[in-house]
């Protein structure tokens, strides 16, 4: 058993995690009806941008790109895969160290990834402003290195709890940086690009060897590995959000079961193959009962839409009642 | 292994616990006691160097920890855990390796995930993870939570074992009878700072309890 398989394990088991939390959500019918026409359709918009088709986005001025490069890098985050076993069974160091170089090249891969993809999408918008494809390319490397210092930065001041001024001037600086590129400024570029090397260089100085801060880079990689199945199970509905609180403002309510009974319904509806499908076809044909059907007609469609959906919200909270699940929490909570 | 901790804490720099100086030296087992929430585990954490922020310098040596929260890998088997513990301490002690698995009856479950184990079989699984590092000293964080009667006088044993192999224990509990019975010196932690140290004797001198027990010298202090 060497460090390096510990660690691949530790990213394949994230990586599968990853995966089957989006199979959750994502079944065939949603992936036939939603995910491939919304690819299809993505794709040709993006044919016709290369074709110069969509002239209004030349109109776009740059400092608004620029400020979605940096919402971009805002999202981005910036930990090592370190768990708390590594910490706790054995005290010998080296083990920290050598899996923050792993978790570093990962990191540098996946923006790496991530870059060609932006740069792929705004490689259009670029073409529409007369670059050649040489500045287009020199753009993204510029972007991927100022996002890699960003993102290093962002942990050694969120790790190292610097000052609120250190983080709003960060992505200032950041900001200023972009846009310099995209406004072709490149002494100011070169100035505040240098600068953030020097101030990573400072910033983490000694991360790899030393690691004082090692039970907060544990919390931080804990809470950045979660983040990504709390959100979306969370929003999903099949989670409750967690409470971050240590303890609650007020005393919660005895019956908390009400609103996540709501939204296990709701989701245990569109789970449900025979109702969602009913949507999935009634849907597209409403629309295009709406675009076909003249004059006042129209009306019609939109009651009987209502109509079908009255008719289902009652038969589905009779199927409910019957359920098991919904019979033993009701059981449990009276 | 010396320490010395002016403050520690865990956020907005609040200290937890504060003015902490110890030694814990070669072949003996040194007792923290104090009752819960007094600062013991903080204390174990400087030692661990998992405390988010501290003052002070902690000077040990080569250390195996005992958490008290048994604390793992999900992914790994029990024998994948050993091969990973061996490997990176560079030890290779396959036949110890083999009278602790069968002194904790774990043989069997060896190729089993740790996960699916019950508490004390992972409390079990920790220790003898802990022993087979070949460490200089021991930082156990109450062992005995989660332990039946027969392991606990195992791990009795084995303590005592490790001890005249010269080895230097730090026993972090509150079970006041087996510390009693076990330790050579003590030091009392109460709300966050060293009440008193010392063996029982220089204790009871200390805090004037002349004859008692450390149960009894327990319930005196906190009457007081």
């Amino acid at each position: 058993m060497r460090i390096r398989d510990i660690w691949v394990r530790r990213v394949r088991h994230h990586l599968t995690n990853q995966w089957k939390t989006w199979r959750l959500l994502f079944d065939w019918t949603i992936i036939l009806y939603g995910v491939i026409p919304l690819v299809i359709f993505l794709v040709y918009q993006y044919r016709l941008l290369w074709q110069g088709e969509r002239p209004w986005l030349e109109e776009i001025p740059m400092i608004a790109w620029a400020v979605m490069l940096l919402l971009l890098f805002l999202l981005d985050h910036f930990f090592v895969w370190l768990e708390r076993a590594d910490v706790t069974l054995v005290a010998d160091r080296a083990l920290i160290g050598i899996m923050k170089r792993y978790s570093v090249g990962y990191q540098l891969v996946m923006s790496v990834v991530k870059y060609i993809f932006v740069l792929g999408l705004m490689a259009p918008v670029l073409r529409l402003h007369d670059w050649s494809i040489a500045t287009i390319l020199v753009f993204g490397f510029g972007l991927l290195f100022i996002a890699w210092l960003h993102m290093w930065l962002r942990y050694m001041l969120e790790i190292r709890r610097s000052h609120w001024i250190l983080r709003l001037l960060l992505p200032f600086i950041s900001l200023s940086w972009i846009y310099a590129l995209l406004a072709n400024v490149p002494l100011l570029a070169f100035l505040l690009g240098s600068g953030m090397v020097a101030w990573t260089l400072v910033a983490s100085e000694g991360w790899l060897s030393t690691h004082a801060y090692v039970s907060r880079e544990v919390e931080h990689a804990a809470e950045v590995r979660t983040s990504f199945d709390r959100s979306l199970l969370s929003t999903s509905g099949i989670l409750e959000k967690p409470n971050l609180r240590k303890r609650p403002f007020y005393r919660p309510a005895p019956n908390r079961f009400g609103s996540v009974q709501r939204t296990l319904a709701l989701l245990l509806y569109v789970r449900t193959p025979s109702h969602r499908n009913l949507w999935l076809r009634l849907i597209p044909l409403a629309i295009t009962g709406i675009l076909l059907v003249p004059s006042w007609f129209k009306v019609l469609i939109p009651i009987y839409i209502g109509y079908v959906g009255l008719q289902e919200r009652n038969a589905f909270i009779k199927e409910m009642q019957r359920h098991p699940f919904f019979r033993s929490v009701r059981g449990r909570t009276d | 292994m010396k320490i010395q901790i002016n403050q520690a804490g865990y956020g907005n720099q609040e200290p937890v616990i504060h003015d902490i100086a110890f030694e814990l030296n070669p072949g003996e087992i040194v007792g923290m006691i104090g009752s819960n929430g007094a600062g013991k585990s903080t204390t174990v954490a400087c030692l661990t160097g998992t405390i988010p922020w501290m003052q002070g310098t902690i000077d040990s040596g080569r250390y195996a920890y005992i958490p008290e929260q048994p604390i793992y890998y999900d992914y790994l088997t029990l024998a994948e855990h050993i091969a990973l513990v061996t490997e990176l301490t560079g030890t290779s002690v396959p036949r110890r390796t083999e009278e602790l698995l069968r002194l904790f009856r774990l043989e069997a479950v060896r190729h089993d995930y740790i996960a699916s184990f019950s508490k004390g079989m992972k409390q079990k699984a920790m220790i003898l993870l802990a022993l087979i590092q070949e460490a200089d000293y021991l930082l156990v964080d109450e062992p005995f939570v989660g332990l039946d009667a027969t392991t606990t006088i195992q791990l009795l044993r084995l303590l005592e074992e490790e001890r005249s192999r010269g080895k230097g224990i730090l026993l972090v509990t509150h079970v006041l009878d087996t510390a009693d019975r076990l330790c050579d010196r003590f030091i009392w932690i109460d709300t966050g700072a060293m009440l008193a140290s010392g063996t029982k004797q220089q204790m009871r001198e200390s805090l004037e309890t002349e004859g008692k027990t450390l149960f009894d010298m327990m319930e005196d202090v906190a009457m007081r």
